[in-house]
């Protein structure tokens, strides 16, 4: 069931071709031959019931995982055998992940800079980017806080900025509202919603929140390790 | 911010585990310090004083282990004394007896013919110097006067028997502080080696003279001297050659003792970080900028336990000096390489101890490690 209006495949920013992921150990096929094509500034919900492969897939995309077969290129540059997955990951690709992984021992701001060592910025930017970039999530008087001193849905927000450090063309986030409260994942979607509209950033969002998917241009359906479909949100339904 | 905060903040954050290791490796490199430093300190004092007093060679009785107690005949001394270059000769007979009541264990006893050299040229505190004749008479340096309590006029008993202080004498060296002087004929009596000196100390008139030269014709006096120069003598003393031994096992025991605590810390904390350690992995952190933070904290731990062992090994060695029964043998001197070899022997441990842990890390699998 795939839409006419997908992206076409030259205008790609992300696309898989026939990937494969076996995990050898229980011999499970979590994904089967999946292709896929995430147009520049396109914003994208990866749906499915649990097992269906969502989480599989966004690790294969994100660079933290390889496939077993088939074959995936972020902005023209093939990711499996690549030498340079680390400096892909630094500054291509911002990472927002449902239990947000902040250093606990770092403040919000040096939390910001982390992605920063691989960046473009010279050192001596990297503080007042961070400051820039949590002011821009609503946190300009959270700078010294430490993770355990911010509330869960400030603590999104810190990821949000963390993964915005060096401006990457891709935004990739698991679940980014499973933890949250409906207020605060509102404010956290909010914020997707922004960044996609104002950085014209490419966000793929994994999610089994009908709500959530509600926010993208796009939603793939996957089960069983196959996409199940591939439609366009209708205007109305955002 | 520098990667070196991170580094701070981790350590900071888990200060109870970072103190521990600093402990444990101050504990280690302290043992190290304290123990190669005595040595080196004797060694050092020991050479110290063979150069102040002008001693170019040493004679002995070549092929005994136990060099302090080997004997020669007193007749060679004139006999060296004539060779053309020789300026002084000097030989006495040395011992070392114990006070057990005083807690002294090792206290040496030198026998000097009367008039001569050091016995003329230390400087007298209280009483007088040992002159010819004198019978039952002693001199005490400083430190052991000290240590013994005794002063000139009360009597003290050296191998069973009754001798009187006739003089107390201070020296730049703690060899003579600490030591107990009598006359050659007495010691030679006590001992039971009449007509025998433990050896010579020859000063050469180098002026006019080689060293090597005196030292070949000395050699062809008689079969079987040992005719060293003083830096030798000294590095090949028996007892001096036990004690650096012994520093250099410790200092082998403290490396795997502390080996083992850091990599232990190491592996810990790293195996407790994966999380953090596989987040930074995704956020783009090649594997090198990981080894690099696992070694700079280790080694930050490896500097401070340096810093501490260090100060905490010139501590011991100043009790050392003072406590009687070490007192006439360690000055509390600590040579600049002896804390060299401590830091050494730290960032040794401290490097050892992070590969394998920093390797580990390096090569986590970011996905792994976060799905944990």
């Amino acid at each position: 069931m795939n839409d006419p209006a997908l992206p076409e495949a030259s205008n790609c920013l992300l696309r898989a071709e026939c990937v494969s992921r076996l995990y050898p150990d229980g011999d499970v096929h979590a994904l089967q031959d999946v292709s896929l094509c995430v147009g520049r500034g396109e914003y994208l919900a990866i749906m499915g019931p649990s097992g269906s492969g969502k989480s599989t897939l966004l690790n294969l995309l994100g660079a933290l995982d390889t496939p077993s077969s088939g074959t995936i290129l972020l902005d023209g540059e093939r990711l499996e055998g690549s030498a340079n997955l680390s400096r892909i990951r630094a500054r291509k690709i911002g990472f927002v992940f449902q239990s947000f992984y902040l250093l606990p021992t770092l403040t919000a701001l040096e939390n910001v800079q982390i992605p920063m060592f691989e960046g473009p910025w010279p050192p001596q930017e990297h503080a007042p980017r961070a400051r820039e970039l949590l002011a821009s999530v609503g946190l300009a008087d959270r700078h010294h806080h430490l993770p355990c001193q911010l509330s869960v849905g400030q603590r999104q927000r810190v990821a949000i900025a963390r993964a915005m450090a060096n401006d990457p063309p891709l935004m990739l986030a698991d679940e980014p509202t499973g933890n949250l409260d409906s207020r605060a994942g509102g404010e956290v979607l909010d914020l997707f919603d922004r960044l996609h509209r104002v950085s014209n950033v490419t966000l793929v969002v994994i999610t089994h929140t009908p709500e959530v998917a509600a926010r993208a241009e796009r939603v793939v359906h996957l089960r069983d390790g196959h996409i199940e479909s591939d439609a366009r949100n209708s205007p109305c339904g955002k | 911010m520098r990667q070196m905060t991170v580094v701070l903040k981790n350590l900071r954050g888990r200060r109870v585990r970072s103190l521990l290791t600093v402990g444990g490796l101050a504990v280690a490199v302290a043992a190290v310090v304290a123990l190669v430093g005595a040595a080196q300190c004797s060694e050092q004092a020991f050479l110290e004083l063979y150069q102040r007093r002008g001693a170019d060679l040493v004679v002995q009785r070549a092929g005994g282990t136990v060099q302090l107690s080997n004997g020669l005949d007193q007749t060679l001394g004139p006999r060296i004394a004539a060779l053309p270059g020789v300026r002084v000769v000097i030989g006495s007979l040395m011992d070392m007896v114990a006070f057990e009541q005083a807690n002294l264990f090792a206290v040496i006893v030198n026998g000097w013919p009367a008039g001569q050299s050091p016995l003329t040229e230390v400087t007298m505190v209280a009483g007088r110097r040992l002159q010819a004749g004198d019978k039952g008479k002693v001199m005490l340096g400083v430190k052991l006067a000290g240590n013994l309590e005794k002063k000139v006029g009360d009597k003290i008993d050296v191998y069973d028997e009754p001798f009187e202080v006739i003089g107390i004498f201070d020296s730049f060296s703690v060899f003579e502080s600490g030591a107990l002087w009598m006359l050659l004929e007495e010691l030679q009596r006590l001992m039971d080696r009449p007509g025998q000196v433990t050896g010579y100390v020859i000063e050469v008139d180098k002026l006019n003279t080689s060293v090597d030269g005196i030292k070949r014709r000395i050699e062809a006096l008689e079969p079987g001297l040992s005719v060293v120069p003083t830096g030798e003598f000294v590095r090949g003393i028996a007892q001096m050659r036990v004690v650096r031994s012994m520093g250099w096992v410790v200092s082998c025991v403290a490396f795997f003792v502390g080996l083992i605590g850091v990599s232990n810390t190491m592996i810990m904390s790293v195996f407790e970080r994966r999380g953090e350690l596989g987040t930074l992995r995704a956020l783009g952190w090649p594997a090198l900028r990981i080894v690099r933070l696992v070694l700079a904290e280790t080694l930050i731990l490896s500097l401070a336990g340096a810093l501490l062992g260090s100060v905490a090994g010139w501590l011991i060695l100043q009790v050392l000096a003072t406590v009687p029964a070490t007192a006439g043998l360690i000055d509390g001197r600590l040579a600049p390489q002896v804390v060299g070899w401590g830091f050494a022997l730290a960032l040794g441990v401290g490097l050892c101890g992070a590969a394998y842990p920093a390797i580990w890390a390096a090569r986590l699998s970011p996905l792994a490690a976060m799905r944990r």
